[in-house]
């Protein structure tokens, strides 16, 4: 104790000393601290995104030109022009598969199925006032449907509603030399509720009138997606003749009749769409879809091909359906060239005139349901979910679709898409690899939430903080080992004397180690405070700065679900600081407590070393050393 | 009178990096309590080498060193030299950053003597060396350099000895402070019963002294009683 007294007695005596020792020491090591636990958490955060960010890459073959289109609008009897794309043809997805792209799932051209309905109920679907019906009329003069001529309903063979008239007005809109109409016979057609077109000059006396919308057609395409020859008829309005349903055209119809049956139009329909990826679906990878209940569709159920199935929360409570019930699905056809939502385009008949029959039928349990969220999803409409959409893994459709694909199309941003790594390297290396394929006419656009302006902020921090443990580190180096030198190598006349005076080594070492033990500790752990507070701050301040549209990102389902009203309300209009939210602005305190800890046995071992140079030699020799 | 110490055929070897020295040549001689004794001899004639050997700062390369019959090899020589020989340097050697007290009190406190203890008897030992009371807290640098030779002495009994070793004790000191610290050393011979060593080649010194050795080339070259 008294070998420790003194040493002490003489760090108090020299205050110069050791005040400097301890406020270097403590800056370097608070340099160390606050470079270590910055660089943690920037590690930490990059982490962090890269599990919450996800990059997706979206696909949607170009137009090669525009050219003008005349439509014809029988209302202001004249044409109306747009400018109409003009794709060439169509390319496969195939182009996308090439050495490098890195992908970690995709890329897929998604098809939506069609499911027969069964007995489920779609009752607060969307449209549903929208009158499709294929009806036997008369009109009640001879006519050409220029303009709304007045017809008699003889016979409704479908229709989505009852349509309560017995007289009705035609009207084929949009065809500038439409063929006449005879009184006295009888025609067959598919109308739609149209508009009257008189409205302006008629007001409430307007003409409410139908217009033709098609006629049985086929778009049946092969595997390779090539459409199958047809020698359908394809007329929008046909004439019924005696014995006209034992004809071809007449059969056309009535299978045309059949399919509108079992699909229930259009608005029945019950599309599944089969993805090896949730997060391919711009609505999901968004989070303007997001859970409510269950789980997603998991890595395993893509792999394995599980029959689980994600449901709408519409759905799931127009039939009272829970996570864990059997849900069956039975697929009809594939259309490959438009989202569930947009839907349509496809002919109704397969290319030999007969109605597409269930192809994959089986049970899916229902692992989880979703909402989808107030707002719009970069893209348009096609990107946003049908109401009754159902999610299945593509590896579950055990049969082939081959001969079951009503439409093939290009592709789309909301129909094609992949995804791969984090990061700008990784973008920009895809790209570069992309480029050098040579594929004109197909446009890639990248979702990555913000990552790469993130994971640059964090490179930057990251690079700052290990320029800032370096310079610590080796700071730290030089002072504890020049003051080491001070207070232990140049005290060897002390160690002299205190051996001639009958001091052990021991005692001698004790002697030396306190007072450097002491100001290392003291440095270290001041240093370490201040090493803390410093990268807390920085950390908060990084924070502040950085804040980043986030609506692409898995951050803000995470924000949403997490988060109190309180929070919510902190959410900015346009979806930015969602990020400010996800950083991780705790420094880890363990990692200055470890750094100083670091710098208190450096400080420590050297001093030691020094200690040990000291008392190696005999007090004789020491003594003629010190004297030197 | 008993001796204390008897070194026999005493050798020391020097050995550095480099090179050997031999600094001492088969050296005999015997010291008893209460004698002064005196070692003379020109720079690098080995004296202060034997001064340290007796001191137990190292030990001998060969021959023999003991103090009353025990070799010195296997002796504790920190203990020896704690609680049996003490040393007094031409340089002072005291602790620059302490107090005289303090440095007085030092190898009380190794010896575990309390704090209030070792501070009474430092002070008897700074009053027999007559340092006065005002110079008790001053530090070394303070003094003057015969005060400091006298505070080196107080420090080098407080330790509670039997043997006084000093190398050129008066070296830095002039003619009244030499003459001042010689009687005091003879005092604690001949009065407290203390062997005291001293290594000198001041003529004043060595005539004080109750037994003065020559050394030559490291050898023990005359004794004159």
């Amino acid at each position: 104790m008294a070998t420790i007294k003194n040493s002490l007695t003489r760090l108090v005596r020299t205050p110069v000393k050791t005040a400097l020792f301890f406020l270097l020491l403590s800056f370097t090591v608070a340099l160390v601290c606050a470079g270590g636990s910055l660089w943690k958490l920037c590690g930490d955060n990059l982490q962090r995104f890269e599990e919450i960010f996800m990059t997706i890459g979206t696909v949607e073959q170009t137009p090669e030109r525009t050219e003008q289109e005349a439509v014809w609008y029988a209302d202001i009897e004249d044409y109306r022009y747009y400018n109409r794309a003009v794709y060439g043809e169509t390319i496969s997805p195939d182009v996308l598969d090439f050495e490098g792209a890195g992908y970690l799932s995709g890329p897929e051209q998604r098809a939506y199925y069609e499911a027969l309905p069964l007995d489920y109920k779609f009752k607060d679907r969307e449209g549903g006032l929208w009158q499709f019906m294929v009806v036997e009329a008369s009109p009640m003069e001879d006519c050409v449907p220029a303009g709304p001529v007045k017809m008699e309903l003889k016979n409704v063979l479908y229709s989505t509603y009852p349509p309560n008239v017995v007289y009705f007005y035609l009207c084929d809109h949009n065809n500038d030399s439409p063929e006449p109409l005879y009184a006295d016979k009888t025609y067959v057609m598919a109308l739609q509720d149209g508009f009257a077109h008189d409205w302006s000059e008629n007001g409430a006396e307007a003409k409410f009138e139908y217009e033709p919308l098609e006629g049985p057609y086929s778009t049946q395409a092969d595997a390779e997606g090539n459409r199958l020859p047809t020698d359908l008829t394809g007329n929008w309005i046909a004439e019924v003749t005696p014995g006209f349903y034992e004809t071809k055209e007449g059969q056309e119809w009535l299978r045309f009749c059949e399919e509108c049956v079992l699909r229930g139009s259009k608005h029945l329909t019950f599309p599944v769409t089969a993805t090896e990826d949730l997060n391919l679906v711009m609505a999901f990878y968004s989070k303007q879809a997001y859970l409510t209940e269950g789980e997603l569709l998991s890595e395993e159920d893509y792999q394995q091909g599980n029959k689980v199935c994600l449901i709408s929360a519409a759905f799931a409570r127009s039939n009272g359906f829970q996570v864990g019930d059997s849900l069956h699905l039975a697929l009809r056809y594939a259309n490959y060239a438009a989202s569930a939502n947009v839907g349509g385009g496809e002919g109704r008949l397969r290319a030999d005139g007969g109605v597409y029959q269930v192809f994959e039928e089986s049970d899916y349990t229902i692992k989880g349901i979703y909402d989808v969220g107030v707002g719009t999803v970069e893209g348009g409409w096609g990107y946003l979910l049908e109401r009754n959409e159902v999610f299945i893994p593509t590896a579950s459709i055990k049969n082939s679709n081959e001969d079951n694909i009503a439409l093939y199309g290009r592709m789309k941003g909301y129909t094609t898409a992949f995804r791969i790594p984090n990061g700008s390297e990784s973008i920009e290396n895809y790209k570069r690899l992309w480029e050098a394929q040579g594929v004109d006419h197909v446009e890639i656009t990248f979702y990555d939430g913000g990552y790469s302006k993130l994971e640059g902020g964090l490179k930057n921090m990251r690079t700052m903080s290990v320029i800032l443990l370096t310079t610590g580190i080796v700071s730290a180096v030089c002072i504890v080992v020049f003051f080491c030198h001070l207070f232990i190598a140049k005290q060897k006349k002390q160690t002299a004397i205190e051996r001639c005076l009958g001091m052990t080594r021991g005692q001698c070492a004790r002697s030396l180690l306190a007072g450097v033990m002491v100001i290392a500790l003291m440095g270290s752990a001041a240093g370490g405070f201040a090493g803390q507070f410093f990268a807390g701050s920085a950390a908060a301040q990084m924070a502040g700065v950085e804040t980043f549209d986030t609506r692409f990102s898995n951050g803000e389902v995470q924000f949403n679900m997490e988060k109190s009203e309180e929070e919510m309300a902190d959410q900015s209009a346009d979806g930015s600081g969602i990020a400010k939210s996800a950083y991780l602005t705790q420094t880890d305190w363990r990692m200055s407590v470890v750094c100083a800890g670091l710098a208190f046995l450096f400080t420590m071992g050297m001093a030691l070393l020094g200690i040990y140079q000291n008392l190696k030699e005999e007090p004789l020799a020491l003594l003629a050393e010190a004297e030197k | 009178m008993e001796k204390i110490i008897e070194a026999v055929n005493v050798s020391y070897i020097y050995q550095t990096k480099y090179q050997k020295t031999q600094a001492l040549k088969e050296v005999s001689c015997s010291f008893e309590r209460g004698k002064v004794y005196a070692i003379t001899g020109k720079s690098g004639s080995g004296k202060s080498t034997f001064l340290s050997l007796l001191a137990g700062l190292d030990v001998p390369t060969e021959g023999t060193l003991t103090v009353e019959g025990e070799d010195m090899r296997k002796m504790n020589r920190d203990a020896y030299r704690l609680n049996r020989a003490s040393v007094i340097y031409q340089a002072f050697h005291l602790f620059p950053l302490l107090t005289v007290m303090e440095n007085v009190m030092f190898p009380m406190e190794l010896q575990h003597v309390s704090a209030k203890e070792a501070k009474t008897r430092a002070r008897e030992y700074l009053e027999k060396v007559g340092l006065p009371e005002t110079l008790y807290k001053k530090r070394p640098g303070m003094i003057s350099g015969g005060e400091q030779q006298r505070v080196a002495i107080a420090r080098a009994i407080a330790a509670g000895g039997e043997i006084l070793l000093a190398d050129e004790p008066t070296g830095n000191l002039d003619s009244q402070n030499e003459k001042v610290i010689v009687e005091l050393l003879c005092k604690l011979a001949h009065e407290d019963n203390y062997a005291v060593i001293v290594v000198t080649h001041n003529e004043a010194v060595a005539a004080a002294a109750d037994v003065v050795y020559g050394m030559s080339d490291g050898t023990l070259s005359s004794v004159r009683s």
